[in-house]
Parts: C-alpha cells; sequence; structure tokens
C-alpha cells in the first residue's frame, strides 16, 4: 500500500510489508465481543428515547432517530468492523523488529525493535477460548502493543520466539 | 561498609513519631470533636501522642539496613511483624537524596533507592541516614556521589534569580488561569447585562461586581500560589554532568537532589508554554526510561532558558542529544486545510452548545478566531529533522514541544493513514521515546512518511 506513493530514488532498504494474516475466526471472536456493547447500547438507547419522549416531552422524532443511530453504530461495530480489522491486520516477527499493521479504518504501521522490548506475554478471555483464539502483548518501556486474534498455539510461538529474540542483552 | 545491620540517625525516630501522629490525628480530632473538649478527651489526646512518640521509638529501634557481602542491600523493619526487603546491588538503578526540614534540623539525609524496572515508589527509603553513613553507603552500593570528587564536573548551569522569577511568573499554571480571568470577566459582564434586564438592578446593584471581585481575589490568591510554588520547587536550580550522571539540585524549603545515569536519558523536550513562547523563552525536560515518576519538576532539566540557547544547553547537559533544532522540514502547505479542521469543529460544537445553553451566541466569532489561531500555530509549529542520528520532532499542543532523541533509542515508530488521507496523499509519523512520550508529525507528504519510517527503521538496528 505504502509504495504507492513512493517517488524517490529509493536508496535505502525498506522493510518489506509484513504479510502474516490473524486467524480467520478472530473475525467472528471480535463480532461476538462487539455484541458485548452493541446490545446494552440499543437497550440503552431505547429505554432513554422512551423516557425522553414520554417523560420529558422531547419531540417524537428523537424516539426513533436515538434507537436508529445506536442500532447502526452497533451494527457497524458487530458487521463491518471486524472485517475490515482483519482485512488490514498483517504481522511479522522478524530478529531484529516486529511489524504490525493495523486498523479498521485508519490504517496504522508500528515498527518495534527487538532490542526494546522488556517482555511479552499471552492473554486469552473466556469468549476468545470459545473460538480458540489468545492475544500476545508486546511491552516496552513506552507502553504496549497487542497482536489479537492468534490460534492459540501461533500465539505461545510467537510469544516464545519474540522472548527469546529480546533477550540478548542491551540498554533499554 | 561494615555488613553489621545499622539502624538509621536518631532522627529517624522523630519522623516515625510524625508519621504515627500524622495516622492518628483524624481519630485524635474526631475525640476532641465528639468528646466536645472536656478535660478527659484531652488527656486521651496528650495519651495518644505519648503512644505516637512510643511507636515512633519502637518503628526507629526495629529498622535496620545493611548491605551483606554478597551484594544485597538489606532492609528490616516492623516491630510485630517484621519485614524484609532484599535488592541485589547490581539492580541498583539510582541513589537519591533528599532533606526535608526534620531532616534539615538535625543535618541529615533521607535516601531514596530505587531498581531499574522497578514500580513508581523507591524500593527502599531510608528517613534519616548522616552524611558520612550516606558517602558509605553510596559507595557499597556502588552509586558514589560523584567520580570521587576528585575534579570539577564537566559542565555546571544555575538557574539566576532573575530567570527564577521569570519561569515563576510565566509558569504553566497561568497559561491555565489567563483564560479564566477572561471567562470570569465575560460571566459577569453577562450577568450584569441580565440583571439589567429584569429589572433587578435595583435589588441586587453590587452583585455582579461582588462576584466579580471574589473571583478576582481567588485569581489572585491562586497566581500568588503558583508563583510560590514554582519558586519553592526551583529555587537554586544547579544542574552539573560529569562522565556518567547529571545532578539536578533544587527547592527552597526541600532541597532535592537527584542524579539520573546520562545513558538513561533517551530524550530531551523543549516545551515553549503559551506565556514563553512570545518571549522567546522555553522549558526543558527530560524523558528518561524507568526513573520514578514524579511532578513534573523533577522531571525538569531546566526550568527556564532562552529557546535560541537552548540547543547550546543540550549539547552542555546532555552531549549525546547534541544537534541543531533548525531547520525543521514542514509539512506540505496543502496540509493547512486539515490542521484546521479539528480545532475548527471543536469550537463550533462548543460556541453552539454555549448558544444553545445559555444564550451566548455572541462567543462564536471570538471562539473560532482562537481555534483558527491554534490551527494555524498547530501547523507552523509542525516539523522534523532527522540527522546524524538524531531525530528532532516539534508539534504545538497548545504549547510547543519539541523533542529530541536519538533515534536509535526509539522505543516504536508508526506511520498511519485515514481514509481520507489515503486519497490525498497523506500520511501521520508518530515516534516513542523511552519514558512513553509521543510525538505526533501530522499530515506529512505520503512519500516523505514512509522514507522517515525506512530511515528511522535502519537507525534503530
Amino acid at each position: 500500500m505504502s509504495e504507492d506513493h513512493v517517488d524517490g530514488p529509493g536508496l535505502r532498504p525498506r522493510a518489506p510489508e509484513p504479510a502474516r494474516t490473524l486467524a480467520p475466526n478472530a473475525r467472528g471472536y471480535w463480532a461476538v465481543e462487539a455484541l458485548g456493547w452493541a446490545v446494552p447500547l440499543v437497550i440503552v438507547s431505547l429505554v432513554a428515547a422512551r423516557g425522553l419522549v414520554e417523560g420529558a416531552g422531547a419531540p417524537g422524532v428523537l424516539g426513533i432517530l436515538l434507537p436508529a443511530v445506536a442500532a447502526l453504530t452497533g451494527l457497524v461495530g458487530v458487521a463491518l468492523v471486524p472485517r475490515r480489522r482483519w482485512a488490514h491486520w498483517r504481522y511479522d516477527v522478524r530478529d531484529e523488529e516486529i511489524d504490525l499493521r493495523s486498523g479498521a479504518f485508519t490504517v496504522t504501521r508500528t515498527l518495534i525493535p527487538m532490542a526494546r522490548v522488556q517482555h511479552v506475554d499471552t492473554k486469552r478471555t473466556v469468549v476468545s477460548q470459545l473460538f480458540g483464539l489468545a492475544a500476545v502483548t508486546i511491552h516496552t518501556a513506552a507502553g504496549r502493543n497487542v497482536i489479537p486474534g492468534l490460534n492459540e498455539p501461533d500465539a505461545a510461538a510467537i510469544r516464545d520466539r519474540i522472548a527469546e529474540l529480546a533477550r540478548t542483552p542491551d540498554e533499554p | 561498609m561494615s555488613p553489621e545491620p545499622r539502624r538509621l540517625h536518631p532522627a529517624g525516630a522523630v519522623l516515625e513519631t510524625l508519621k504515627a501522629v500524622r495516622e492518628a490525628l483524624l481519630p485524635i480530632i474526631v475525640l476532641i470533636v465528639v468528646g466536645g473538649g472536656r478535660s478527659s478527651t484531652a488527656l486521651l489526646a496528650v495519651g495518644g501522642i505519648v503512644a505516637a512518640g512510643v511507636a515512633g521509638y519502637l518503628r526507629w529501634r526495629s529498622t535496620t539496613y545493611r548491605v551483606r557481602e554478597d551484594d544485597t542491600l538489606i532492609l528490616r523493619s516492623g516491630v510485630f511483624s517484621p519485614s524484609e526487603t532484599t535488592v541485589p546491588v547490581s539492580r541498583v538503578s539510582s541513589v537519591d537524596t533528599e532533606q526535608g526540614p526534620i531532616q534539615r534540623l538535625f543535618g541529615v539525609q533521607e535516601v531514596l533507592v530505587q531498581t531499574a524496572g522497578g514500580g513508581a515508589e523507591p524500593e527502599v527509603v531510608l528517613g534519616a541516614v548522616a552524611e558520612p553513613e550516606v558517602a558509605r553507603l553510596r559507595e557499597a552500593l556502588r552509586h558514589p556521589e560523584r567520580a570521587a570528587d576528585r575534579d570539577e564536573p564537566a559542565a555546571r548551569v544555575r538557574l539566576s534569580g532573575g530567570a527564577l522569577v521569570a519561569a515563576a511568573v510565566t509558569g504553566p499554571q497561568l497559561g491555565v488561569l489567563l483564560p479564566l480571568v477572561a471567562g470570569v470577566g465575560a460571566v459577569a459582564d453577562d450577568l450584569f447585562e441580565e440583571s439589567f434586564d429584569s429589572g433587578l438592578v435595583d435589588s441586587l446593584p453590587d452583585a455582579p461586581a461582588a462576584i466579580a471581585l471574589v473571583a478576582a481575589g481567588l485569581i489572585a490568591a491562586l497566581l500568588v500560589i503558583s508563583i510560590l510554588g514554582a519558586v519553592v520547587a526551583f529555587r537554586g536550580f544547579t544542574v552539573e554532568r560529569d562522565e556518567e550522571r547529571l545532578r539536578i539540585r533544587r527547592g527552597l524549603l526541600q532541597r532535592r537532589a537527584a542524579s539520573l545515569p546520562l545513558h538513561r536519558v533517551h530524550a530531551v523536550r523543549v516545551v515553549e508554554g503559551l506565556l514563553r513562547r512570545p518571549f522567546g523563552l522555553a522549558a526543558l525536560r527530560v524523558e528518561t526510561v524507568g526513573y520514578r515518576s514524579e511532578p513534573v519538576s523533577t522531571r525538569t532539566l531546566f526550568p527556564l532558558v532562552r529557546t535560541a540557547d537552548a540547543p547550546a544547553l543540550i549539547a552542555r547537559l546532555v552531549p549525546g542529544l547534541a544537534t541543531d533544532l533548525q531547520p525543521l522540514e514542514p509539512p506540505p502547505r496543502r496540509a493547512l486545510r486539515r490542521y484546521l479542521t479539528p480545532p475548527l469543529t471543536v469550537a463550533a460544537v462548543a460556541a453552539v452548545t454555549l448558544g444553545l445553553t445559555t444564550g451566548a451566541w455572541w462567543a462564536i466569532l471570538p471562539l473560532l478566531v482562537i481555534a483558527a489561531l491554534e490551527g494555524l500555530g498547530r501547523f507552523r509549529a509542525a516539523g522534523w529533522r532527522l540527522a546524524d542520528g538524531r531525530v528532532v520532532v516539534r508539534e504545538r499542543k497548545l504549547a510547543r514541544h519539541t523533542i529530541v532523541a536519538r533515534a536509535e533509542r526509539l522505543q516504536q515508530h508508526a506511520r498511519s493513514q485515514t481514509p481520507l488521507q489515503r486519497r490525498a496523499g497523506l500520511a501521520d509519523l508518530a515516534v516513542a521515546v523511552g519514558s512513553g512520550r509521543r510525538g505526533r508529525l501530522a499530515h506529512l507528504e505520503a512519500a516523505t512518511a514512509d522514507d522517515l519510517f525506512h530511515r528511522l527503521r535502519a537507525a534503530s538496528r
């Protein structure tokens, strides 16, 4: 993608775009996760709209508009975002760096030098276990980055590989 | 240093007593209030203070520390349930000393031992240690005061009295207060007009004036407090550098001394506050890795410097970050619109909300003008530079921040693009330094952002 806009002589060695994708069922997992906030949002909006129209005498349009906006937001969160996010997600763990590309709409490519990694861990939630998924969290002094939606064995392998590569002593 | 367990200086008992009194203060006050000042409650209060004294003495007696032959610092404390803290000397990352009022009274120091990767709090705090013992302890922990005091520091910079006053007066607190003054003025004006309209002017003729007066008094008090705060924090500010570390001393009541290993200073930030920029003044901050998080004042490398002199001062104090701050490469002109949009949107929403709720529609124009100026300011401030392995990123968020970092020490860097930017061929680039601080360059040419992304990658290996 980024190569589309390159117009320089290209003398500098460029990192290849990261290539590995997340587990395909990450989309389903994210959709289920999104239901966790989308359903309450719609319910709250229905209750609030009823309260506003009948209780506070707000114009009747609001009774439809508010739940409609909530439902649309929920629909985008459940149906659209997980797919787009999955389509954009790429990662690579190289000897000297971790290369991530993420984002549902805004696409961000992040490069973490291996020497800066302080520690890595994997995380599973009750829901992610149902899908056999786990997330790898990479901690640096500046914060953390997460690779979500990996098959559990993949996640463990990536965690161990990063831990192995990051062990090479260096300044933090 | 002998491996025998040692007690703190007896001043430690006083400190512990005061701590116990502080802990017992609330119950004592409650007792006095409930008791209604009868003599029996007064007796109880006195008894409580005596008990605090005994507790302080016992705590002091039971607290010992030593550095064992196998190079571990051991701190034992606790009267009834003794606890033991063990810190390997190899993991000690800094030994700081502080002197509060009590320590000053007894001529002793508080010693704070921090380890790498530790939390915000120092692992070991020794409340009262006599001067010669501090030196021995530093020696045993292999963090001597300075390279055996043999030569003068490589650099020493002191904050002058005039600069202290200038720093206090143009401090960041004022930047917050000034709009407040304007706001209160506007509200007072408003009240005055309304009371005029509704005929209340007869019944409450002085109310707006009184409100304005109280508000002005309050603001004046806040001003004095913030200026005094700056003087207390920065009085006598001195930075020294030797080959390995920075030593920063400051403070009027509480003399603080902190030492920072130079290799942990990953970046320096030049902060030009709203009130400082018009005078060409700035503050220097250090961005370090794994240092105990403390108020902003401790992360100050120098409280006030002419912006033009900042590169020279950085070169003196942190030679590893010596670089020019000019010229910076700006974002393309066509990005200006995108810099203006966010502040204008926020201002428009705020103005409409204000108008709908209070009817103050007159505020729209000033708010939009301020927002446009901020957007323009952000556009003009934005810029970057990458030369000799030093990366400089400048951006404005009310104050203008210039981050200077060694490219090879960046924690990560990222390039991002929204769908709109993709269509326009623009992209953002962000860098993160060890303290977690991020510098963001918005709306660069996508090709420039890519190039920078790959140059930073090359620099990090």
